[in-house]
């Protein structure tokens, strides 16, 4: 299996996501500025181009962490959820 | 006691410099809601997650918290891949895969489970260390699906990498 389509299966799960967006812009109406810019990113980051460029580059850092260099980058908050 | 509040102490004096370091600490809460057949009990969470940044897009990461209302703990943890730009510090979307383990598997199951997260800070330069966010997952096994949306506030940073 190659790394696209394991994160081809997490697909499922950004629609989940997307759903409790789009269910929590209903009942929560002051947040849909922020949910909307939330659900256009997220639904921008799960396009099959730009998911098929974001593997290439996740290769390239597993073989940098296979040869033993951990490089850990900016924090991502996404990491804190 | 003394040895958890030098640990906290610790963690708080570290998050100082947090830029480029490899582990992550937060506190949050959860207010989790689950859609499928069985119809599995919504709960509000209290608890903390850690994060292991081993490359700009690509981390370990994992969790533990405490259901209030149904007095159950879960944890979980696996892997994480950043599809957004990782230059940019205050938003993020990850997709990944987790092993879910649960006290009470009756409500919480337990099995693998690919997820999508997306995390944002709110107050970047008032409040750097608080995070707002969602997530939502499948079960591979039981095919129950999930969602929560998260507060977290960050402990801590350590560590640096092996450039």
């Amino acid at each position: 299996m190659t790394l696209l389509e394991l994160l081809s299966k997490a697909m499922p799960a950004a629609g989940q996501l997307r759903g409790f967006l789009v269910d929590l812009e209903a009942d929560y109406p002051d947040a849909k500025p922020m949910l909307d810019i939330w659900i256009a990113r997220l639904d921008l980051a799960i396009d099959p181009a730009n998911l098929a460029s974001t593997a290439q580059v996740i290769v390239q850092e597993l073989g940098q962490i296979g040869s033993g260099k951990i490089h850990p980058g900016p924090p991502r908050p996404s990491d804190a959820i | 006691m003394k040895t958890l509040l030098t640990l906290l102490l610790f963690l708080w004096a570290s998050a100082a410099s947090a830029q480029d370091r490899v582990v992550h600490v937060n506190v949050g809460a959860n207010g989790v809601w689950y859609h499928g057949d069985r119809e599995l009990p919504a709960d509000f969470e209290l608890g903390g997650t850690a994060s292991l940044s081993l490359s700009p897009h690509i981390s370990g990461v994992g969790g533990a918290f405490y259901g209030l209302n149904h007095s159950y703990v879960r944890g979980s943890f696996g892997a994480r891949f950043t599809l957004t730009d990782v230059q940019d510090p205050n938003f993020s979307i990850g997709a990944g895969i987790q092993y879910h383990a649960s006290s009470e598997p009756r409500i919480r199951p337990e099995e693998w489970c690919p997820d999508v997260a997306v995390g944002w800070k709110p107050y970047p330069l008032t409040m750097p260390r608080i995070v707002v966010g969602a997530a939502g997952w499948y079960g591979l096994s039981s095919d129950q699906a999930g969602a929560y949306a998260a507060v977290r506030y960050e402990l801590g940073a350590f560590g640096k990498g092996n450039y």
